[in-house]
């Protein structure tokens, strides 16, 4: 329903969708009941009327018919008498004479003869007796001037074989009245065959048809009309109607094919006692009609019952009611109206202050509430709401005071962690055997991983990275500390398993904490390129040799730093070439996770660095970042992100550089 | 009694009176009067005085001469006219005494006859180029084809069954006329299978008698190939000599009483109800409506007239009456069809 939803849209006010509602609901019921009301006594009337209109024209077609039988007697006992004569003209002539004496209802007569009946080689014979001012006028016509053999009042009766009833017609000479004619077709027995000779008329006036048409009284405007087995209307209270239009006429100007259809109904002798789309000629009102057929000459009656007049008095009790229905809905409509405005006040008092309330206002006034129901309760909740929130207002100042504070530090406290670890590249310019490059992405504000890099002595690169386990201001504070330790070892030990050993004994000794670091230290011999490392639990790092192969760095399975104070740790060395590369990283590399968090991956790693094996370690390490970040998109960064890049160029820096740079 | 049609009653009235007008009136100088359709209407005192008699009684079949008398269109050419009122019973010698025709309408297969008989009549226009005459056949009489027809009775109006008889010989059809009178009620009682009817008139007549047109079968004549033309303005051949003015103005007045009868249907209604009334025929404005609606199919097909009588047309017409024996002679068509020109004013709006 659009327009329902249109009306009740969400924009809408609460006393706007209550009135519409309750207002809307009542108008249903009350138009329910009004209709009921209105079909049950419209059924009521309707019955009565089809039980009036069965009675009042069954009632009609019977006084009709009895009247017809009363002329059809007569040209029928008549014609049993010349069918019994000796059938000569003089007969013939006395006998139609002596119908219209003893019957004063008939208007005239007539007795036509099929030719040489008589035996005189005659065409035509035919007499014709008419009432002419109290008089009776004879007539003989014998000599062709009126062609009656194709006259429907003598050929139909022939063809048909039986008496008929004519269509109606004017007859001016009986003073423009409308008659129909009664025909009985003559036989007489020659030669033992029974052969038709002619008819016996009798003009009957349908003065008294009209008479008994226009007794039937349906209310102010209601009235009976007859029509013949043609369909022309015979009686009619409008004149003009009668002998002019036929029912199908009528039917064409009004384009009324349910008339049409009533028409064809009532011609072929059917009856039917309520049919509604009848218009009443008079005044054009849809009116019921009700017909029944007149069998003896098949002509039909109907009866035009004033839809508006039978249903008045309905009509007026319906307006009355619907009146009364209108009166009580504005009634309600004012009662809705009162009581939601009183319901919805506070309310939107309520909304005034709760947005001053959200400007910051928290001393403003709530609405004062005398009732006890439920919107008190709202009033009272909103008071306590608004007192918490201004306690709330005051806490939240000082936490984020104090969170600021913190904030700044943590800020500080990563400059500082970034300055522990070197972070200007190239580190040593003057040395032409390495190159280095190293990054550190922290996760959050600070981290736990960690690298480190410097020279032992001349010849001596010493160089770690880490990963303390969990992260923020403790981790990076271990992160410190595992880096200071180092420094420290490695001024005085030898080599890189003794450093870890050293360094692991130190963190291990009271770690209450229980925090632990996988570690990786390296040595190179800047002059040999002997590489000798050792590992605590770190991912191994990957060597990255000149002719493009790509492997991890043999290593045993060891645990990381700050575990066990008396741990041992192996060491390894291999050799590095002219051209060879070291990768380090943390887990923070192959554990980024994308969308879906699915990880990094070592295989993903391993197989960037073989694709991309000449790069040198900035660009390697850049690449690396790049993929990294283009793989977790915007899923944000879990894990510190550490990196370090170490190329050997031995004694052919040069040559090597401009073969890649080029 | 009840009787309303015996066609050939006008045939005779115009066979027998044309040739009493001519010589009971005096003919009017042409050249003096007869004021062309452009110019002003004359005074009252010089109206030619005219008589014209339809073939049929007052409907809208002749409406164009109504509405020209009515709407002072006859009067604006010069012409006073008097419309003979059509009387079924007339004879020749009631006519005779009730005066004097110079033009009357008729059916070309009738005005051929009386031409055949001697009377020297000429068309001065042919308005229908169409037979609107048909055969009619109920559905629910199993009649659907011309050859269902065999065997089977036709109700004809007594004086037309010329053309039936030419339909079913040319067809090979054995159907049995029955005259009939001028009602169609016969056909409509079952009393006979199959009947004629003009489609302006008579078909319509039976619809409104509440057969339905799906429930009937139609047979046109003109379809069958025996387009009978109907109607056409005649005078007798001296008058058409002596006054060739007067003709052409009758002609032109009627055609535009015709074209303002197809202007405005309903006023033209107005008026032939008006003429059926004062002669108490049963008459009602739905039936009127039809005529007019055929009228103008069948004499104004394209928004104009055409009053040429084609030479085959009428020697086809005159030969199926030499073929049955009605005349001796077919008479020559130069000394049937005299026409005048058609000067029909223009509207004052085109």
């Amino acid at each position: 329903m659009p327009f329902f939803s249109r009306l009740m849209r969400p924009s809408r006010g609460l006393t706007f969708k209550f009135i519409v509602s309750i207002f809307a609901s009542v108008a249903v019921v009350f138009a329910s009941i009004v209709l009921y009301n209105y079909t049950l006594s419209k059924n009521t009337v309707e019955k009565n009327l089809r039980i009036n209109a069965e009675n009042l024209t069954k009632k009609a077609v019977a006084q009709i018919e009895k009247a017809l039988i009363g002329f059809q007697k007569i040209p029928d006992n008549y014609s049993k008498i010349i069918e019994s004569s000796d059938f000569s003209k003089e007969t013939m002539l006395r006998i139609l004479k002596q119908e219209l004496i003893s019957n004063p209802e008939i208007f005239g007569a007539a007795l036509a003869f099929e030719p040489n009946v008589f035996g005189d080689g005659k065409k035509y014979f035919m007499a014709y007796d008419v009432r002419n001012l109290g008089a009776i006028q004879e007539k003989l016509l014998t000599d062709g001037a009126y062609e009656y053999f194709t006259m429907d009042w003598y050929q139909i009766p022939k063809m048909l074989d039986r008496p008929d009833w004519s269509e109606p017609y004017f007859d001016e000479g009986a003073g423009n009245i409308i008659m129909s004619t009664y025909s009985v077709p003559l036989y007489r027995t020659i030669d033992g065959k029974r052969r038709f000779v002619g008819i016996l008329t009798a003009d009957v006036s349908l003065n008294w048809l009209e008479e008994i048409v226009k007794a039937i009284k349906v209310y102010e405007t209601g009235y009976g009309f007859v029509v013949s087995v043609n369909g022309t209307i015979v009686t009619h209270p409008i004149k003009e109607m009668m002998m002019n239009e036929t029912i199908f006429s009528i039917a064409e100007a009004q384009g009324s094919k349910q008339l049409r259809e009533i028409g064809r109904n009532m011609i072929r002798g059917r009856e039917s006692f309520a049919e509604l789309e009848y218009r009443n000629v008079r005044n054009g009102k849809l009116s019921w009609i009700a017909y029944a057929p007149i069998t003896l000459n098949k002509w039909s009656i109907g009866v035009v019952f004033p839809v508006d007049e039978l249903m008045a008095d309905v009509n007026s009790l319906f307006k009355r009611i619907v009146l009364l229905g209108l009166g009580g809905l504005l009634f309600i409509l004012v009662i809705v109206i009162a009581i939601s405005s009183s319901i919805t006040k506070p309310l939107r008092h309520l909304t005034r202050v709760s947005k001053r309330i959200a400007e910051g206002d928290f001393d403003a006034a709530l609405p004062e509430i005398k009732t006890r129901d439920e919107m008190k309760e709202l009033h009272d909740s909103f008071a306590y709401m608004q007192k918490k929130l201004a306690e709330y207002i005051v806490n939240l100042r000082e936490t984020t005071s104090a969170r600021e504070k913190i904030e700044s530090e943590l800020r500080i406290a990563r400059d500082i962690q970034m300055g522990m670890i070197p972070h200007l590249f190239p580190p040593f310019p003057d040395l032409s055997e390495i190159d280095l490059f190293a990054i550190l992405k922290p996760a959050k504000e600070v981290g736990g991983d960690l690298y480190d890099f410097f020279l032992l002595d001349d010849d001596q690169l010493c160089f770690a990275i880490g990963d303390v386990s969990g992260k923020g201001v403790p981790a990076s504070l271990f992160m410190a500390v595992t880096r200071t330790l180092l420094r420290s070892v490695a001024s005085r030990q030898g080599s890189p398993a003794a450093f870890i050993g050293a360094l692991n004994k130190s963190l291990s000794i009271n770690n209450d904490s229980c925090m632990f670091v996988t570690f990786f230290v390296g040595v190179l011999d800047l002059r040999t390129g002997e590489l000798a490392y050792a590992n605590a639990g770190h991912n191994p790092p990957v060597i990255i040799r000149k002719n493009g192969d790509v492997q991890d760095l043999v290593l045993d399975s060891s645990i990381p730093v700050g575990v066990f104070e008396d741990q041992s740790f192996s060491e390894f060395a291999v050799r590095l070439e002219e051209g060879d590369k070291l990768f380090l990283y943390t887990d923070g590399v192959t554990e980024a996770e994308d969308r879906s968090r699915n990880m990094y991956s070592v295989e993903r790693l391993m197989a960037l660095l073989a694709g991309h094996s000449p790069a040198p370690p900035e660009d390697l390490i850049r690449l690396v970042e790049r993929d990294i970040a283009a793989y977790a998109g915007d899923t944000p960064q879990s894990d510190d992100i550490t990196m370090m890049s170490i190329i050997y160029y031995g004694k052919n820096k040069a040559a090597l550089t401009a073969g890649i740079r080029s | 009694m009840m009787t309303k049609r015996l066609g050939l009653f006008s045939v005779i009235v115009l066979a027998v009176l044309i040739p009493v007008s001519c010589k009971s009136k005096a003919p009017v100088p042409a050249e003096k009067k007869a004021p062309g359709p452009s110019q002003t209407p004359a005074p009252a005192a010089e109206l030619r005085n005219v008589t014209f008699l339809p073939y049929w009684v007052a409907n809208a079949q002749f409406a164009g001469y109504y509405v020209a008398k009515e709407k002072g269109i006859y009067e604006k050419y010069g012409m006073d006219v008097e419309i003979i009122p059509y009387e079924p019973f007339y004879t020749t010698s009631q006519m005779i005494q009730r005066g004097t025709i110079d033009f009357a309408a008729s059916w070309l297969l009738n005005a051929i006859e009386i031409k055949a008989s001697g009377v020297d009549i000429v068309n001065i226009a042919q308005f229908s180029t169409r037979s609107s005459l048909m055969l009619l056949t109920k559905k629910s009489s199993g009649i659907n084809t011309l050859q269902d027809m065999n065997g089977k009775k036709a109700g004809i109006w007594t004086g037309y069954e010329l053309q039936p008889r030419a339909l079913f010989k040319k067809y090979d059809l054995n159907v049995e006329i029955v005259p009939i009178g001028s009602t169609n009620n016969l056909f409509l009682r079952d009393g006979v299978p199959i009947t004629n009817a003009n489609w302006f008139d008579e078909f319509h007549s039976i619809i409104n008698a509440g057969y339905n047109p799906d429930e009937l079968n139609i047979f046109f004549f003109a379809d069958l190939g025996l387009n009978f033309l109907e109607d056409g303005i005649y005078c007798l051949a001296e008058k058409r000599r002596q006054d060739p003015r007067l003709c052409e103005d009758f002609v032109a007045a009627t055609a535009e009483g015709w074209r303002t009868v197809f202007d405005d249907p309903e006023k033209a209604i107005d008026i032939v109800v008006d003429y059926a009334r004062k002669r108490n025929l049963p008459v009602n404005r739905a039936h009127q409506r039809w005529m007019l609606d055929r009228y103008r199919d069948l004499y104004y097909p394209e928004g104009k007239f055409s009053t040429v009588l084609a030479e085959k047309d009428y020697l086809f017409c005159a030969g199926v009456l030499k073929d049955s024996g009605q005349i001796a002679a077919i008479p020559a068509f130069t000394s049937f069809f005299v026409p005048v020109e058609l000067k029909l004013a223009p509207r004052k709006d085109d």
